[in-house]
């Protein structure tokens, strides 16, 4: 059983993979080796970079792909709606603004709080790029929240987020 | 060979010095054999002393150059340490920046995905004024 379930664990590697390769697509990945190596090289104190060091002890793998041009996003739209059916995600929100389609799936992890995996996709109106954004670990949402939380806090005024 | 007597007399010419070379070279022979008569033996240190030295090579000659090349293996060690000394510290600071720049990436990347997850909240945050507002209109109105 073991020896079926190890290529559908490498899925979401495998399934993005080819759009690293093309010019209109910035394609950043960090590897578990890297997220092994960051989170032993703690050389700084300050609370903020504490917050992302303990989030970054619970990630395997980061993976992000960015691009403008249309037909691209389009494609890519459609590989991360396979994806998101074969691998079992679950919508755990989405967002319309009039800046933004955000819309995030998720695998749930060891218990309500944690996921295994999460797929954010993007598409900005205004800039007319596209973001499809993959992470794995152990991941707390409400420390992923929480990371950001302290710029939304409602004062009534406008505030800018992202 | 020669006779005892024979190699007496040319022994007494010898250490008078005045034997030629011919001489000299029977007397090797003789005392380079086994058939060297017991009162001679005791001169026989004295002609295979000399026919070794005639055989000694100059193999101090070879001692000169290594003196140098010593010193030379030593600086190409040192070198060499030196060298790989370098290439380690060269490689860790490329490796240090690899993971800053891969730790800026991911501060990045949860910081676009951690404001996305909290995008609804001004929209609440607008709600909750809201919700205040009737409140007081409410209230207000029930007085």
């Amino acid at each position: 059983m073991l020896f079926l379930a190890a290529p559908f664990l490498s899925q979401a590697q495998d399934a993005f993979d080819k759009f690293e390769d093309i010019d209109e697509v910035t394609t950043v990945v960090v590897s578990k080796s890297m997220f092994k190596l960051m989170s032993s090289f703690n050389s700084d104190t300050d609370p903020e970079t504490q917050e992302y060091m303990e989030m970054i002890k619970t990630i395997d793998g980061l993976r992000v792909y960015i691009t403008d041009n249309q037909d691209i996003a389009r494609e890519m739209k459609e590989v991360a709606t396979k994806y998101i059916k074969s691998s079992k995600l679950t919508e755990l929100m989405r967002v319309t603004d009039k800046d933004a389609n955000v819309k995030i799936y998720v695998k749930q992890g060891r218990d309500e709080d944690h996921v295994k995996e999460l797929l954010m996709f993007v598409s900005d109106k205004e800039d007319k790029q596209t973001v499809l954004m993959s992470l794995m670990g152990d991941i707390d949402l409400n420390k992923v929240a929480l990371l950001t939380e302290k710029m939304n806090l409602p004062t009534g005024g406008n505030i800018e987020i992202q | 060979m020669e006779s005892v007597k024979k190699i007496d007399s040319l022994l007494k010419k010898y250490f008078e010095g005045e034997t030629d070379l011919r001489e000299e070279a029977q007397l090797k022979k003789y005392f380079s054999s086994d058939l060297v008569d017991s009162k001679h033996k005791q001169y026989t240190p004295l002609f295979s002393y000399f026919s070794n030295n005639e055989k000694e090579q100059l193999s101090n000659a070879i001692k000169l150059p290594k003196a140098k090349s010593q010193r030379f293996k030593w600086m190409s060690i040192a070198a060499s340490f030196a060298l790989m000394a370098s290439v380690y510290v060269g490689y860790s600071i490329k490796q240090e920046n690899e993971i800053k720049d891969a730790f800026s990436q991911t501060q990045m990347a949860l910081d676009f995905l951690s404001g996305n997850m909290n995008k609804g909240n001004q929209a609440f945050a607008q709600l909750d004024k809201f919700k205040q507002t009737t409140e007081i209109i409410y209230n207000q109105k029930n007085k």
